[in-house]
């Protein structure tokens, strides 16, 4: 069912007032699949309806639930594999022979959804970097929405979500089954401190950083929040430390001080060597 | 609320969903097929730790129309030998996923389907959940018939 | 690219080969695990097989076994493609030489990205 200009405008309007997310036109395809699920639940029959009932209770839950459905994606584990490739080949084990003298390692991922690139780096460390078990490893997720938040830190996932993109090899390593849902280990859960953070608005204090994971996030911004968050990250970034953006983002005419890994389709950024 | 009956609309709704790209919802009347309604009846025995079976009955009509969704085929080209084979497929998925609740270990039956006007009796068996679906105006239930314990014979 | 579908239902051998297929795969088809085996006599080595584990005549389980037991197999990436989901189930399969697992029912994007996660290059 298509939204109408007039709709698309208004849920533009407000998911960019709440988490300055920018929907530009193009992007009606994205608001039409992920709103009709949010109709159909609230026996609405359309867009168009759904955009009225908001008019009319403004400070309703209806409001909040477009916003989550508009900012949470879908997604897998080990998604587009070339970055989790470049990671376990080339950057931890460049990362990990750099900080061997203070064995600390500062990872942040910015943009974690329910939780299946956090995992995935957890589980990569823990499968191809055993020595890791006795460093100081900080790892923190964020993501803006509370519910994401939860879901993360339970590390609950449904048999499809585990089906996707998951090695079975980790799945029997670092899965238990509850039910008909499958959750990860424990140990795997307390490596990594999940907290809610609006890329758009102040971060909290974050110490220096090797790796920052900031994957298909950029492209919901307006040109000034790219920015502004590349230049936040650049700050908190070591100057031999690493950024990930999706494959098809690009520091490119937003902040000249990074430059691209020749890796392939990884997104791998570093700053410029000076 | 029945044993495994959140379970059960779980794993239908999401076979249904991911292998027909049909949305169904459970509804709260029983499934009772009408005097004379065609309807197909498909069930998988599990046998192990637990005992029974876990039976799909639909209309002949619904059957027809997830098998040619499955096959990609229009209803006058479809035979009964792939309605069978579809809807088998929908009764092994769905009591494969149920297995996977009861005690380990148990061993899953090849599905078998069978075409009838009354419903599939299963002798030595009760009916311990019984749950009714909704898709495209037919209704369809999903169920799990534990084997009754032999009773001791008193010689 | 070549690979052998094994699942006694044929609306699933369809449902696969036709994921298979626009993945410009080369594709066999058989209806359980001896008939598989005789298919794959007859083909030589291939690059995948996608096992169901229930099967009359032979089951999947069996049939990575026997593949996993010639040598002149051993590049040949195995996935299961099943209604067994308990965890013993999936260990067993790894154990037995699968090397992926997908859980029925499935999606063409989860085929898709097993098959990357092996290191099979879908395009």
């Amino acid at each position: 069912m298509a939204v109408t200009p007039a709709d698309f405008d208004y849920i533009s309007k407000i998911v960019r007032e709440q988490c300055a997310i920018v929907l530009e036109k193009g992007k009606e395809y994205l608001v039409e699949s992920r709103i009709m699920p949010l109709v159909h639940q609230e026996k609405l029959e359309s867009i168009e309806n759904l955009v009225k009932k908001i008019k009319q209770e403004p400070r309703g839950s209806l409001k909040d639930a477009v916003i989550e459905a508009m900012t949470t994606n879908e997604t897998s584990f080990y998604r587009d594999i070339h970055p989790f490739e470049t990671l376990k080949k080339e950057i931890f084990p460049e990362l990990i022979e750099k900080r061997k003298a203070k064995r600390e390692l500062n990872i942040w991922c910015g943009a974690s959804s329910s939780g299946q690139e956090p995992y995935s780096l957890v589980m990569l460390l823990k499968n191809d970097f055993p020595q890791l078990n006795s460093w100081n490893l900080s790892f923190s997720a964020s993501d803006i929405s509370n519910q994401m938040l939860n879901r993360c830190k339970s590390g609950i996932y449904s048999q499809l979500e585990v089906n996707r993109g998951l090695p079975a090899p980790l799945m029997v390593k670092y899965f238990e089954r509850i039910g008909t849902e499958w959750q990860v280990k424990e140990e795997l859960r307390k490596m990594v401190q999940f907290r809610i953070i609006n890329l758009s608005e102040a971060w909290p204090t974050m110490p220096q950083l090797d790796l920052v994971m900031m994957r298909n996030v950029l492209i919901y911004f307006d040109v000034e929040m790219k920015k502004n968050i590349l230049g936040r990250v650049r700050k908190l970034l070591r100057p031999d430390g690493y950024l990930f953006l999706g494959a098809a983002e690009t520091t490119l005419n937003l902040d000249e001080n990074f430059e691209r890994m020749p890796f392939k389709q990884s997104g791998c950024y570093r700053l410029k060597q000076g | 609320m029945q044993l495994y009956e959140t379970e059960i609309c779980e794993y239908t709704e999401s076979i249904w969903k991911n292998i027909l790209d049909l949305e169904v919802k459970k509804i709260e009347e029983n499934y009772c097929p009408a005097e004379g309604e065609s309807i197909l009846a498909g069930c998988v025995h599990i046998s192990g730790e637990w005992e029974g079976t876990i039976a799909l009955d639909c209309p002949a009509e619904l059957a027809k129309k997830i098998t040619s969704i499955m096959f990609k085929l229009t209803e006058d080209e479809l035979s009964s030998d792939l309605i069978q084979d579809a809807l088998g497929e929908l009764t092994n998925m769905t009591g494969g996923n149920i297995k996977s609740l009861l005690p380990e270990p148990c061993y899953l039956s090849l599905p078998a389907v069978t075409m009838t006007e009354y419903g599939l009796k299963i002798p030595g068996s009760e009916l311990i959940t019984t749950v009714t679906f909704k898709c495209w105006g037919y209704k369809f239930k999903v169920s799990i018939l534990k084997k009754k314990e032999p009773v001791a014979s008193k010689n | 690219m070549r690979a052998l579908v094994i699942d006694d239902s044929r609306a699933i051998r369809l449902i696969l080969v036709q994921i298979l297929k626009a993945l410009k795969f080369e594709v066999i088809e058989a209806g359980h695990g001896l008939e598989a085996l005789e298919k794959l006599k007859e083909s030589g080595p291939l690059d995948l097989a996608l096992v169901d584990w229930n099967m009359p005549e032979m089951n999947g389980y069996e049939f990575v076994c026997e593949v996993r037991k010639d040598d002149r197999y051993k590049d040949m990436k195995l996935m299961m493609v099943t209604t067994e989901t308990e965890m013993a189930q999936v260990i067993k399969a790894l154990e037995a030489g699968a090397n992926e697992y997908v859980m029925k029912p499935f999606t063409k994007d989860m085929i898709v990205e097993k098959l990357t996660i092996m290191g099979i290059d879908v395009g």
